[in-house]
């Protein structure tokens, strides 16, 4: 069915008595845009800005450097390649600190911390948005390998997040897959992180922690 | 009879609401997000290590080098005092200056440091004393600010305290104490 015989459906249906609330909750989903993520994309960015060696010198300095844990600012910077996009272009970012998915590159407080928002630096909280996200401007996604299915199912871009590293019962650290050469094999999923770098490092070797996958779909954009 | 019945399952059901809620105000505060000022002052090292898992020795996140200084003293400074009490007042003195610092987003009025460890494993090869994630909450001074990354949990109705944590390193270098950054130890 197409956008415009869609709305004509809902305009119509609008009229009608109890589908007010339905036909205008609907109608806002439909101004979002849904957009394609490059998987590749976001590899390619990640294996740029991260290496083996302590240190910031790969760093992107477009972008601030998270004090004290960089790994999920890395991510969402990934993502952000992913979808196509190069600073300053704020194209699917929303406002608001605690809920939605933003990189504020006017930040009053200068290129630090502060600039990106929770989903943005924390992991529990991207999990939340990307895996929640059906109305909002920014990535959304699943729970990969769920049932039975490979690595594969994150796929190259997606995200691995794992539990508990700190010891206080939370997800607290995350990477991006940048290379598969195995759908079936833990040490064939290679990732990319920060703090500590990691580039084409096994999944292998975070196998003694529980973590999870998840596969990016897409992104929206009003 | 049957109004018998229906007061008698009123009460029941009282009974069981009134149950359901003093069970769920006692889960809530078993969480352990308690309001620092109810913190335990005693230092509790726990008798568990946290097992992570052992890097390689080719690793360079192996050796304490690897992970950013946050703050140093000189071994006078923190005499009497074993490693796990020296850790805690080195986290205290860095977020002492915090309290001082001009960096925008960092700044905070507030500190209070958790004194329970929860310790990892770690080699004296590594070139670390003790390596442990603690708990500990500050006051920031603006939000959004540089404190995100680790946070525990996202303050709610109106709470002034930021629940954070951090894996920090201890180290002697002879001359003096070094506290570093070790996020990420272990993987």
């Amino acid at each position: 069915m197409s956008l415009s015989r869609l709305n004509l459906l809902l305009k119509n249906q609008s009229s009608l008595p109890g589908r007010k609330v339905l036909a205008k909750s609907v109608s806002r989903n439909l101004s979002l845009v849904n957009k394609p993520y490059s998987g590749a994309n976001a590899a390619s960015y990640a294996d740029a800005h991260t290496s083996d060696q302590p240190g910031s010198s790969t760093y992107n300095t477009n972008w601030y450097k998270t004090e004290r844990s960089d790994c999920a600012n890395f991510v969402s910077q990934a993502i952000y390649a992913g979808e196509g996009k190069s600073p300053p272009d704020n194209s699917g970012m929303g406002t608001v600190y605690a809920t939605d998915w933003y990189y504020n590159f006017n930040n009053p407080m200068g290129n630090q911390n502060g600039s990106g928002s929770l989903a943005w630096v924390k992991v529990q909280e991207k999990y939340d948005f990307i895996t929640g996200n059906t109305n909002k401007v920014g990535p959304y996604g699943y729970l990969a390998m769920q049932g039975y299915s490979s690595y594969c199912d994150i796929g190259v871009g997606g995200v691995v997040q794992l539990y508990n590293v700190n010891g206080y019962g939370i997800w607290d650290h995350e990477g991006i897959v940048a290379q598969i050469n195995d759908c079936w094999s833990m040490s064939q999923v290679l990732i990319d992180a920060h703090t500590t770098n990691r580039k084409h490092y096994p999944l292998s070797s975070w196998s003694n922690y529980s973590w999870r996958g998840i596969h990016i779909s897409g992104w929206r954009s009003n | 009879m049957h109004n018998m019945r229906v007061i008698r399952l009123i009460f029941l059901w009282s009974v069981f609401a009134l149950f359901f809620s003093v069970i769920a105000c006692t889960s809530k505060d078993s969480v352990g997000f308690e309001s620092p000022s109810n913190q335990e002052l005693t230092l509790i090292p726990t008798n568990s290590y946290f097992h992570s898992i052992p890097l390689s020795t080719n690793d360079p996140y192996s050796f304490s080098s690897a992970y950013e200084v946050l703050y140093e003293t000189p071994v006078t400074s923190a005499e009497g005092l074993n490693s796990e009490e020296i850790l805690v007042f080195l986290i205290s003195k860095w977020l002492e200056e915090k309290t001082q610092t001009t960096i925008p987003g960092e700044r905070i009025s507030e500190y209070f440091v958790n004194t329970e460890l929860n310790l990892k494993d770690w080699k004296p090869e590594s070139g670390f004393i003790l390596v442990a994630s603690v708990r500990f909450f500050v006051v920031p001074e603006t939000t959004p600010n540089n404190w995100g990354s680790i946070l525990l949990k996202i303050p709610k109705n109106g709470d002034v305290w930021w629940h954070l944590a951090l894996t920090f390193g201890l180290e002697n270098d002879g001359v003096k104490f070094i506290l570093r950054n070790a996020i990420g130890w272990g993987t």
